[in-house]
């Protein structure tokens, strides 16, 4: 799924020809505080999940490891964003957007992945109709005796 | 359209529509209104760090 992604790019673009240095800088930190708070947001819907067993540990695994490279890009990011507003460079706003563009499209489909795996797990009953059966005669007759 | 799919572009269509505002909100703004703006965009910005560091994930 490249939507998250080619959104990110048009932004990125968009900070590179746009003539207004605030209107860039705001479109820019918008994106970038946007980019943060939905890795915030996937990685807690990941800890639920492994914890109600929707996912497996390598599939939490996978989303750790992209996770670290994510925290290592983005407090650069925002650095870069910050000089960019002091020194009023347009060009660094871009080189801060950039920075998480490859990021963004792994962080839509680890969404996308964690969110079919929980509805899956819904749809899934977690204890086999069968064994319930089993444990109703066994608790019956613990109560004759 | 699936749930999922509906879900990714109602998240895509509340990124445009910040962007949107954001470009509507500064063509009218004075300098200094401008000014206040990004500083507060910083400090929003430097708080969703501190989120993505806090971040912490358990090990196998």
């Amino acid at each position: 799924m490249r939507l998250f992604r080619n959104v990110i790019a048009a932004v990125a673009l968009l900070v590179f020809s746009s003539c207004q240095h605030v209107m860039a800088f705001q479109i820019a930190g918008d994106t970038i505080d946007a980019l943060g708070e939905q890795f915030v947001a996937v990685a807690d819907a990941y800890e639920r999940a492994l914890d109600s067993g929707a996912i497996n540990s390598a599939q939490y695994a996978q989303f750790a490891a992209f996770g670290t490279k994510f925290e290592a890009a983005y407090p650069p990011a925002v650095q870069l964003w910050h000089i960019g507003v002091y020194t009023n460079d347009d060009l660094l706003q871009a080189n801060a957007i950039q920075a998480l563009e490859n990021l963004a499209g792994p962080l839509t489909q680890f969404a996308l992945d964690v969110e079919q795996a929980v509805k899956l797990l819904k749809v899934t009953p977690q204890v086999p109709p069968a064994t319930q059966l089993k444990t109703v005669p066994m608790l019956q007759g613990v109560h004759q005796l | 359209m699936t749930e999922l799919e509906v879900s990714l572009i109602s998240g895509v269509a509340s990124l445009v529509e910040q962007i949107v505002t954001s470009i509507i909100a500064s063509t009218s703004m004075t300098d200094a209104q401008k000014s206040a703006a990004l500083t507060a965009l910083g400090a929003k910005l430097d708080a969703t760090a501190a989120k993505v560091a806090a971040v912490k994930f358990r090990s196998p």
